[in-house]
């Protein structure tokens, strides 16, 4: 088994009374009697996921529009900057399903590729806040003391600044100096500025895992620092932090669409659904679907990975059992 | 308590100048030409630069000079002075006449989030597993996972432009136009304070002093309303706190959806027209304002938990 | 059941006296009924109490003793838990066939209990004294004077120094010992006949469980109250109880009197609790333990329960439900063996 199971199995449900009038059904821990495998939270977790519609439904959304993201010319093969003003405005038809919007442009190739920008975006930036999580959760709640004191205040004080807000002025200033980088200034911005509600998961986690007897039993060994940090509390730490981390990628996705929308976020040439969503939503009584059309695909795409973290969540939660 | 107090007092001023500091550098540390960065394309005239120079005494350059306009700009913050806005007129105008409608459309919100979210999570919670629950957490998710933005847009589009039930923007000002605004903005605090006191109150149902309750032979209506309401209202007051501060992003996209003239309304124009000391004052105030809320949630938590009063 | 020919008595149950009891629990039956399948908690439990009188429970986790306390409050989660059958007479009257109002209004009034751990059994945000007088307001209609001038009183009586100025403290505020004198406070703050006690030194350290089991024990001598007391711990039992009902898988395997059950058990499980029961004078040899662990209650082993733990055990015991034997004068034992056991002819 690994670390993780072996730290899990130490929270298997006891036998007798826990909490209140509630008594858990008097007897033995399962692993022992029985001739069962021993359960481990991680297999348990796996077990209801499995059975979990939601986490069904959700996955396969995610996994579709991962898939339109790395492969949009399987899905149209017109080209969303291909814009003819003489089709403005357009409704759906058989050549254009989704229509055209203001620009001529066709709705349908625009969403698709904007796809591919907005999971981009979620997933590099998932991917700064989730290195710079983990290394200042470990370091936080591994070292303790004045570096869990200092970093923690840097948490407090991120945390501070609600996301939208600091986004909007960092990218004020970058925008200045950062013409045609595409996505990476908003990339940069949100995971640089997001990592603050991973980072406590990190360091609580670490705080538990650290005060395990096997980590003791580790250090007692001889391990230095570095590996008890990796092979031991790391491990133990990542399922919070995944759960955390999903629920992220859908609300920076949700994010990014929010800043375009506002202005700020992705500029032309770069496509993206919240930027569709402000152009289209001035001309919203002539046309109903240069409007609607990004609105569902951002909405399904943010609740598709938010469905997905919930759904983890609840599976490893030893408590909704 | 009043160690208590202190200590809270303590980590606010912290973090105050930990966020305006932080706030301030994003805007301006190691900046090639600061000027431009305050204006954004805008071409500046060189008496407009002098101007601009002499209200952020840009002429202090250097680490040291940064910090000195830190400094500048925090006494400048703290006295009530946000300095001028690049159309001319001063920010604290600006701010004082936006505020009411931000203010009143968030009350909104805050009602429907504590009447309607609370209530059905504090229902939900009791009949845990039952359908209410059941359906309240799909709505629920959804709600969460479906981005304000669309909610506002498609709320404005239904509720607003297709069936007429609300009006659309914001002419007069009149209470009525903010209640779909408010309610948008809501939405997503809602559902998750639903969540939330489902959850409190169907742990706190299990809890060992609902057993002392039961074999003191109070009534389930007190055991309920007493004990166990008291003890799950907790950990909503501190998600309160945590919530203003997406409140305060979510106005900023409900105000632009539904025009509404409020704070955010004026932080997203000053965005759009590279209006940068607007946007600046803008996000200060609204930093300093979400901190104290932090704190009067927190003395909140003290008053209703015990525990921390007199740890 | 094959019940061999060994005298049986099967009703009421105890096979004891057969008088008017305060109360008299007869033939408890309780399941827990879960998806994983029915667990059968309490099989066939009786034991009964007399005014002014201590009866212990003794037995390991998962014995179901405290299912069989929190049965006779009233306070068992059902579901999952049901009662196919059995009667709970409190003075005559069954409780489990009245009506839950009628029921409610017995639990703290006539029968009240305190339980293990009091910080969490506590509300921890509100004051004790108003938790001591929650039940005089509520259901007595006493004023929040009175009922605090009572709390207060009450605190004394269970011996909490500065009565007066703690009433106003909080739960927390209190260390365990004294806590669970707060918790006894509250209990008695209606005069109920009997109290359960479950647990109520378990959490606490050794010196503190001395000073509340003194307390509980003058507290039943000045008031005149009977107590059940449930524990696992026969070292606590000796100085309180009159009577020990041992209980293993749901059942009581030994029913007798406190001086008799430590001087010669009549079950090899009783035997095995005290053999097993740290001696000073035997430093240098080996922990006595029974060995093996209690069974699982959805699968328990057929004939006896204890067999596979038994150090007598023979065929019978592995086929064949032990029934109660009678041992001696309101001494019941379920062993087929018991009388061997009871006169050492086994070792």
């Amino acid at each position: 088994m690994t670390d993780f199971e072996t730290a899990a199995a130490s929270e298997l449900p006891s036998a007798t009374t826990g909490l209140g009038g509630k008594l858990g059904a008097p007897g033995q821990p399962q692993g022992i009697d029985n001739a069962n495998k021993p359960r481990s939270l991680a297999g348990d977790a796996w077990r209801d996921l499995r059975r979990s519609a939601i986490f069904w439904v959700a996955a396969a959304l995610a996994l579709l529009f991962a898939i339109i993201a790395i492969f949009p010319g399987l899905f149209t093969s017109v080209d969303p900057q291909n814009c003819d003003l003489s089709r403005s405005l357009l409704p759906p038809s058989s050549k254009a399903i989704f229509g055209y919007d203001l620009q001529g442009c066709s709705v349908y190739a625009r969403t698709i590729y904007g796809t591919r920008s907005s999971i981009s975006v979620g997933l590099f930036a998932t991917i700064i806040a989730g290195a710079v999580a983990f290394a200042v959760g470990m370091l936080a709640g591994y070292f303790g003391g004045w570096v869990d004191a200092v970093l923690s205040r840097a948490i407090d004080i991120v945390l501070g600044v609600p996301l939208l807000l600091a986004a909007i002025v960092l990218l004020r200033r970058l925008s200045n100096s950062t013409h045609n980088f595409g996505i990476w200034p908003v990339v940069f911005t949100l995971g640089i500025l997001g990592w603050t509600t991973a980072a406590r998961v990190v360091r609580s986690s670490v705080i538990s895992a650290r005060q395990q007897d096997y980590v003791q039993a580790a250090r007692m060994l001889g391990a230095n620092n570095r590996r008890i940090m990796l092979r031991h509390i790391l491990p133990n730490a990542m399922a919070p932090a995944i759960v955390v981390l999903t629920i992220g990628l859908g609300a920076f996705i949700s994010t990014e669409a929010a800043l375009s929308f506002l202005g700020i976020g992705l500029q032309p040439p770069a496509i993206s659904w919240g930027g569709a969503i402000s152009d289209a939503s001035a001309r919203i009584r002539q046309a109903w679907w240069p409007l609607m059309f990004p609105c569902i695909f951002l909405a399904l795409t943010v609740l598709a990975f938010i469905m997905l973290g919930d759904a983890i969540r609840s599976a490893f939660d030893p408590k909704s059992r | 308590m009043i160690r208590f107090l202190i200590r809270r007092l303590l980590q606010m001023i912290v973090a105050f100048f930990g966020t305006t500091l932080l706030v301030y550098a994003l805007m301006f540390a190691a900046q090639n030409d600061p000027i431009q960065a305050l204006v954004g394309e805008r071409p500046v005239s060189d008496a407009q630069r002098e101007a601009l120079t002499k209200q952020f005494h840009l002429d202090k350059t250097g680490f040291g000079g940064f910090l000195y306009r830190y400094w500048d700009y925090i006494s400048h913050l703290l006295r009530g002075q946000l300095g001028t806005s690049l159309t001319g007129q001063p920010v604290s105008q600006i701010i004082s006449r936006a505020w009411p409608y931000t203010l009143e459309m968030a009350a909104i919100a805050i009602i429907m989030v504590m009447v309607v979210g609370v209530g059905a999570g504090v229902f939900a919670g009791i009949h845990k597993g039952g359908f209410f629950d059941n359906l309240t957490l799909l709505v629920t998710l959804i709600l969460i996972g479906v981005p304000v933005l669309v909610i506002g847009i498609l709320a404005s589009y239904l509720l607003g432009y297709k069936w007429g039930i609300f009006p659309v923007s914001s002419t007069d000002g009149t209470l009525w136009e903010l209640v779909l605004p408010g309610l948008v903005l809501g939405s997503l605090s809602l559902a998750t304070a639903l969540r939330l006191t489902s959850t409190s109150v169907a742990e706190n149902l299990g809890a060992d002093y609902v057993r002392t309750a039961n074999s003191k032979g109070l009534a389930r209506s007190r055991v309920i309303g007493a004990h166990v309401l008291r003890n799950s209202l907790i950990p909503i007051v501190t998600f309160l706190g945590v919530e203003i501060g997406n409140l305060m992003a979510g106005a900023i996209i409900t105000e632009r959806i539904f025009n509404v003239p409020g704070i955010g309304f004026n932080l997203y124009k000053a965005i759009n027209t590279e209006d940068g000391p607007t946007v600046v004052s803008i996000v200060s105030v609204l930093v300093v304002v979400f901190l104290v809320m932090n704190l009067v949630v927190d003395l909140l938590y003290a008053v209703l938990d015990p525990r921390i009063r007199y740890a | 059941m094959n019940t061999g020919d060994i005298t049986v008595n099967r009703s009421p149950g105890h096979g004891l006296s057969r008088g008017d009891h305060l109360v008299d629990v007869r033939d408890l039956f309780v399941e827990f009924r879960t998806r994983e399948g029915v667990a059968k908690v309490i099989n066939g439990v009786s034991y009964y109490l007399d005014p002014g009188e201590s009866l212990a429970v003794l037995g390991e986790s998962g014995s179901g003793k405290s299912v069989t306390a929190q049965a006779i409050m009233g306070i068992l989660d059902m579901p999952p838990g049901f009662i196919p059958s059995g009667e709970i007479l409190l003075e005559g009257r069954d409780l489990l066939k009245m009506p839950s109002s009628e029921r409610r209004s017995i639990r703290g009034k006539e029968i009240a209990m305190i339980f293990q751990d009091a910080l969490s059994a506590l509300n921890p945000v509100y004051k004790v004294g108003y938790q001591i007088g929650e039940t005089l307001r509520h259901r007595m209609g006493m004023s929040k004077a009175d009922a605090e001038k009572r709390a207060i009183e009450l605190m004394d009586l269970v011996k909490i120094p500065d009565a007066r100025q703690r009433v106003h403290e909080y739960p927390h505020q209190f260390s365990g010992g004294m806590r669970q004198r707060v918790m006894i406070a509250m209990a008695l703050a209606m005069s109920p006949k009997v109290l359960i006690a479950d647990e109520p030194t378990t959490a606490l350290d050794v010196t503190v469980q001395a000073q509340i089991m003194d307390l509980l024990a003058g507290l039943r001598r000045d008031l005149n109250m009977a107590m059940i007391l449930i524990t696992h711990d026969l070292g606590v039992v000796a100085d309180v109880a009159d009577r020990i009902a041992v209980m293993y898988a749901g059942r009581i395997v030994e029913h007798a009197d406190v001086h008799e059950i430590y001087k010669a058990p009549a079950h090899p499980y009783t035997k095995g609790l005290l053999e097993s029961i740290p001696r000073l004078d035997a430093k240098g040899t080996e922990l006595a333990t029974i060995k093996g662990l209690p069974p699982n209650l959805m699968h328990t082993p057929p004939g006896c329960t204890f067999n596979p733990r038994c150090k007598y055990v023979q065929d019978i015991c592995r086929n064949t439900v032990p029934p109660d034997v009678v041992v001696g004068p309101g001494r019941t034992s379920a062993c087929h063996f018991a009388r061997e056991v009871l006169n050492g002819d086994l070792d």
